[in-house]
């Protein structure tokens, strides 16, 4: 037998889908859909919006800092007198768009596309499952997310403009902004946090769905540590969502009744706002909001992170044909990176002047954790050692993920130490850090993920010419962006001066024509992006088709079903066999061993193998 | 396709797919009210000097133990409903489980009761930290005004909301025109002065060109006065007016008038006099409302408690040592200058009774009176004073320069109701959203029940552990709230 | 599996104990607050302790008996084990940051 025994050819998949079709309308099949495939794809689409649209806001500001009172071209005239005179950007929208930019970037963009895209797409077809554990819970966690998310833009076009204050929100500031508006309810502010309400509820949902689907539906055989470790990742990462939001919409509550119902759970007493005394009991704390808000904050970066690395960590054994080096201590590690992620939170707040003792510990803590962080990336760099490396598109990026997320993680630990941090924390230095996390790390890890899975989903690859125009751009782009950024960070340039830092240009002179460097990179990393769309819509139709369901030469379950894979995944209830990543184990005759094969099913070197034309090992990829 | 393990538990985790997802939601729901404990904790302990004391808890105790033993019964009827389906036994599940439902009506009838009571009923702290419990009788700003002077950046028009009634906007423009104010009017005039400023814009920029200098255009509308044709009297809510002052109202949506201030003071009914906070209680502000009968009341009191906690060999809760409940007396009659503090924006009257409390009643905002006490309505305090006069409570009108905080006892009055309403209501949405899905398996479900019993069981049980997670919350809420 | 219908038959009478249990707890705490004075000023650590372990009492018997945590699966307790310890750490590290050791030594009121 051959090792695509499971997988089935075109026509059978075609009769597949046929049947399915009978019963279901357009809406129920496209809509409002259960089929996690479907779900999965929805949120890749609205998240990839969301995604452009929050870097559009950055393209925007990044003018306002590179020629701060200049208009914007083109569109400068669209904002209005009121928060673009002249068609040069304010201060208040530049906060605006600093603010949403970073909302619509985590909370829309990059956890969506993480966790409700590819989690979706591929978990339950990893773990052979015919679909997630609660279908109907599976859609109400997409269109929660999808109304939140359209609440968050609609927040834009109301009078007092979308939420000002930075996507911490932190209060008293965001308690007390936009209140002069005739309805506190239709402010930016107040819209922010019932959206996040909504996408909060959307995440719980989306958790509780996972974990339950990853315990209670694995295949036949699949056993823990056979698990890839796509579905490892996903499970922690569904435990972060699951117990770190829940405190950040009791944060989300309370400012919301501060905001409306005049309680003061996070305005001291005595507070003044523009001169005046709010007219509050006081009485409250506005540490305990950055309590609330970063006790999900700092779980919610690895939230960000760990879908990337475990799509890495899918990428890198395929394509260097070598099992996944140091699979056992990567899972205990992203158990512990989970663990550990909940008591960190505190080195977010070393400036607000709580006590030196919690300090000390969350600076401990803070510490420890960039050893489990270390263990993954060491174990994905290891895996390459010695293999022959396939440079496919996933590949490329996957590949480049490793030092990007590097840069990102290195320069996080002098952060964790109180003393540089309080340097540190306002300068671009910090915005630099954790772009090169998220940025060119988790987002380059994502579009490993979409050129990977594509074939997966439409049976044909992306184009390569694309995808190198598509990549080579993007890289450089990226760190002409961030290198940058931690020039100046050290330099003390401040993080929220909306006119790049001519305002104190007596200190910020020597490094200001970087604010050039990095917006043109900005703009290019823009332009770097329409090969991708194009790529994107340009091969669902005319990509180069795959010559089988496992275009990859693949082992995890994912890759043994029809393509794409019809409602209910699998034809048959797959049966394990095998661990995750056997990729060239001796005395098999073909360099992959997929999980649902059993022995008798493969062909091994010195038996004799009765099938022709099995052994052209050679992988055909464009 | 089939989802597995919907109705049979898997045998390796022994679990069936709902169960696992009723407990994860419920862990998210620990950390959910967690969050609000752990909140509360931290507000509560991090407040905790001698300047700024927690606010201390005055809930009658037993509405919220009536609540916690429905809640405690519901919660058994929920398992004997459960208990019942898996004898299948569907008559008694019903019974049972419209006994749940009958419990959660009833804890929420009770619940709002005790809203209502608090939402009805006010405080009012002065300046010294004196505070005064009982019923607003007026809360506003009249105010005569002669002109209106318009915002044309603002598209809304509130500011007419505080006119009284039987009145026209009529104003007229600079120009002499009489007008009708309405927000029609408004936005026809915003287009006219936009392009207007527009127009003066180019022409600035064109006559600066021509005469070689950096051009100055007008960068923003001016405000139009315009004038009333007659006065016209206003009472604004205070809370929708940004700042004023004698001759100035400036309107939460910008607009402002000009005019003279008529009363601006606050007619107050007290029940209780609270000097908890206040350090010099001999000279506490609460004396210059009130009559000295009053006074010496309070401070007997006062012995009262110190003598009875002396006997018994206990600290006087401070509580009760230092507040006196249901005031028999009356307001300090009119003393000129006797203030120590006040007149502030200019135009307070002074202390003194309330004069004529029947036409001021017309321009409450809310005049009800009380939910649970015994209320008094103006005319009872002044028409019959000397048929009741030991009965009634004293009506006294504060200057508004002297009131710190003005509030019903909802959440806004204080951090502990803040997070009283904030509990217990988030407490009460779990209680109805129980409640609808145990009804929906009560009414709905029958079928499911015929062709697969174990199924129901199986919906029963997850949804009584969320049920039982609701009453959980509430044995914690119970003392922590209530007792502690 | 104690799920047959014997078994629940069985526990019937239980629940019913336990529900006794819970109506005496809730007058325990009642009696605790109305003769020894679980709030006002004479709050104290000892206070919160005693009128916290009643509660803590009442709700073990809920969660043991009500919601079967006393013959459960594994896993659901690997579950509850970890979002106790979780919101224990909420709990307590978030009121770490109001105690300040360094202002205690230079004697600065917080």
């Amino acid at each position: 037998m051959s090792a695509t025994a499971a997988a089935t050819d075109g026509d059978h998949t075609a009769d597949h889908a046929h049947d399915d079709h009978h019963a279901i309308s357009f809406w129920r099949q496209y809509i409002f859909s259960t089929d996690h495939k479907i779900i999965g794809i929805q949120y890749g689409f609205t998240s990839l919006v969301f995604l452009a649209i929050g870097f559009f806001l950055m393209m925007l500001m990044r003018w306002s800092i590179a020629f701060p009172g200049q208009p914007i071209p083109l569109i400068g005239g669209l904002f209005g007198e009121t928060w673009a005179p002249g068609g040069a950007m304010s201060g208040d929208l530049y906060n605006m768009f600093g603010a949403m930019h970073g909302t619509i970037m985590i909370f829309l963009g990059v956890v969506p596309l993480a966790f409700g895209a590819f989690g979706n797409y591929v978990t339950p077809l990893q773990i052979g499952a015919p679909d997630m554990a609660f279908p109907r819970m599976n859609m109400a966690s997409y269109w929660l997310y999808f109304l939140g998310g359209l609440m968050m833009f609609a927040s834009f076009f109301v009078d007092s403009g979308a939420a000002k204050v930075g996507w911490t929100n932190y209060s008293p500031l965001a308690t007390t902004a936009d209140l002069g508006y005739a309805s506190i309810f239709w402010t930016g502010q107040t819209l922010w946090l019932l959206a996040m309400v909504f996408l909060i509820s959307s995440s719980l949902l989306g958790a509780v769905n996972f974990i339950t689907t990853i315990i209670n539906l694995r295949a036949k055989g699949l056993t823990w540590m056979r698990l890839p470790f796509f579905v490892w990742a996903m499970l922690v990462t569904g435990f972060l969502l699951l117990l770190a939001f829940p405190p950040l919409e009791v944060a989300a509550i309370m400012q919301l009744m501060d905001r409306l119902v005049g309680t003061s759970f996070f305005l001291p007493t005595g507070l003044y706002v523009g001169g005046e005394q709010v007219d509050i009991a006081g009485g409250g704390n506005p540490l305990l909001y950055q309590h609330l808000f970063w006790f999900l904050g700092h779980p919610e970066v690895y939230v960000l992170i760990l879908p990337a690395i475990a799509i890495v960590g899918e990428i890198i054994p395929n394509n260097t044909r070598k099992p996944l080096w140091g699979y056992k201590s990567m899972v205990y590690a992203v158990m512990v990176l989970g663990f550990l992620s909940f008591i960190v939170w505190a080195h977010h707040m070393y400036m607000t002047g709580m006590g030196a003792g919690v300090s000390t510990f969350f600076q401990t803590t803070t510490v420890l954790i960039s050893v489990p962080s270390v263990i993954l990336i060491t174990s994905l760099i290891i895996s390459l050692w010695g293999g022959s490396i396939r440079f496919t598109m996933p590949m490329l990026w996957a590949v480049t993920f490793l030092p990007m997320f590097g840069i990102g993680g290195l320069t996080g630990l002098p952060l964790a130490f109180n003393e540089i941090d309080l340097y540190l924390h306002d300068t671009y230095y910090v915005i630099g850090h954790f772009h090169y996390v998220v940025a060119p790390g988790t987002l380059f890890a994502m579009f490993a993920g979409i050129y990977f899975w594509f074939p997966k989903m439409t049976g044909r690859y992306m184009g390569n010419v694309l995808g190198h125009l598509h990549f080579w751009p993007s890289l450089l782009a990226m760190n002409g962006l961030f290198m940058p950024m931690m020039i100046q960070g050290m330099a003390g340039f401040h993080r929220r001066a909306f006119d790049g830092g001519v305002a104190y240009e007596a200190t910020t002179e020597k490094w200001m024509w970087l604010n050039h460097v990095m917006s043109w990179s900005a703009w290019i990393l823009a332009i770097a992006q329409i090969p991708f769309v194009i790529n994107v819509f340009r091969s669902i139709r005319h990509g180069k088709k795959c010559e089988s369901d496992n275009p990859w030469k693949a082992t995890t379950l994912d890759w043994q079903t029809p393509t794409p894979p019809p409602h209910g995944n699998f034809l048959k209830e797959p049966v394990v066999y095998r661990g995750p990543y056997e990729y060239s184990v001796p005395g098999a005759i073909d360099d992959f061993c997929p999980q649902n094969a059993s022995d008798d099913e493969l062909d091994w070197e010195g038996v004799a193998n009765e099938k022709e034309g099995k052994s052209e090992a050679t992988v055909a990829v464009s | 396709m089939e989802i597995p393990y919907t109705v049979t538990a898997r045998t390796d985790t022994g679990l069936w797919n709902a169960k696992i997802g009723i407990w994860l939601f419920l862990a998210s729901e620990v950390m959910l009210f967690g969050g609000l404990f752990s909140g509360y904790v931290f507000l509560r302990i991090g407040i905790g000097d001698i300047d700024n004391p927690w606010p201390e808890r005055q809930l009658p105790i037993l509405p919220g133990f009536i609540n916690t033993l429905v809640l405690i019964g519901s919660s058994v009827l929920v398992v004997f409903a459960w208990a019942s389906l898996k004898m299948r036994n569907y008559a008694k599940y019903q019974i049972y489980m419209v006994g749940v439902l009958v419990c959660a009506l009833a804890f929420l009838v009770i619940k709002s009761v005790e809203y209502y009571g608090k939402f009805t009923h006010y405080g009012i702290k002065l300046s010294d930290q004196t505070i005064f419990e009982g019923y607003v009788k007026k809360d506003n700003i009249e105010f005569e005004a002669t002109d209106l002077l318009l915002d044309p950046r603002q598209t809304r028009l509130n500011i007419l909301e505080g006119l009284k009634a039987g009145q026209e906007p009529l104003f007229k423009t600079p120009d002499g025109e009489e007008i009708l104010l309405d927000t029609a009017w408004l936005r026809s005039y915003r287009v006219e002065a936009r392009n207007a400023l527009v127009e003066a814009q180019r022409a600035e920029v064109e006559a600066a060109e021509a005469e070689g200098r950096v051009a100055n255009p007008p960068k923003q509308l001016e405000r139009l006065k315009l004038t009333a044709v007659k006065p016209l009297q206003f009472a604004f809510n205070p809370r929708r007016v940004r700042t004023y002052a004698d001759g100035l109202v400036v309107y939460q949506d910008q607009h402002s008038v000009e005019g003279t201030l008529i009363d601006d003071s606050i007619v107050f009914e007290v029940h209780d006099i609270n000097l908890q906070a206040v350090k010099d209680q001999e000279n506490a502000l609460a004396w210059q409302f009130v009559d000295d009968g009053i006074k010496e009341q309070f401070f007997d009191h006062q012995a009262k408690v110190l003598k009875d906690t002396e006997a018994r060999g206990v600290r006087p809760d401070p509580y009760e040592l230092n507040v006196l409940k249901h005031v028999h007396g009356h307001a300090r009659e009119p003393v000129s200058g006797e203030l120590k503090e006040g007149g502030g924006d200019g135009g307070a009257p002074g202390v003194g009774v309330e004069s004529e409390p029947s036409e001021a009643d017309e321009t409450v905002p809310k005049p009800e009176t009380g939910g649970e006490t015994e209320g008094v309505s103006p005319e009872g305090a002044h028409g019959k004073e000397g048929h009741h006069a030991e009965e009634s409570y004293p009506l006294v009108k504060i200057p508004r320069a002297l009131k710190l905080f003005l509030s019903n006892h909802g959440p806004a009055y204080n951090t502990y109701y803040a997070i009283y309403f904030t509990m217990t209501g988030l407490h009460g949405l779990h209680v109805i959203g129980g409640a609808l899905v145990l009804a929906y398996f009560l009414l709905f479900n029958k079928r499911l029940y015929q062709q697969n019993p174990e199924h129901l069981a199986n919906r029963v049980e997850v949804g009584g552990l969320f049920w039982h997670f609701v009453d959980l919350v509430w044995i914690f809420l119970f003392p922590i709230m209530y007792l502690m | 599996m104690a799920d047959s219908p014997e078994e629940i038959q069985k526990h019937l009478r239980t629940y019913l104990y336990v529900f006794y249990a819970l109506i005496v707890g809730t007058l325990i705490t009642v009696g605790a607050y109305l003769y020894i004075d679980l709030g006002g000023e004479g709050f104290s650590v000892g206070d919160a302790v005693l009128g916290l372990m009643i509660a803590t009492a009442k709700a073990s018997l809920v969660c043991l008996f009500f919601m079967h945590l006393n013959h459960e699966k594994s896993l659901i307790y690997k579950f509850l084990v970890f979002t106790f310890f979780f919101f224990l750490g909420l709990m307590f590290l978030s009121l770490f940051a109001l105690w300040n050791p360094i202002q205690e030594i230079l004697g600065v009121q917080g």
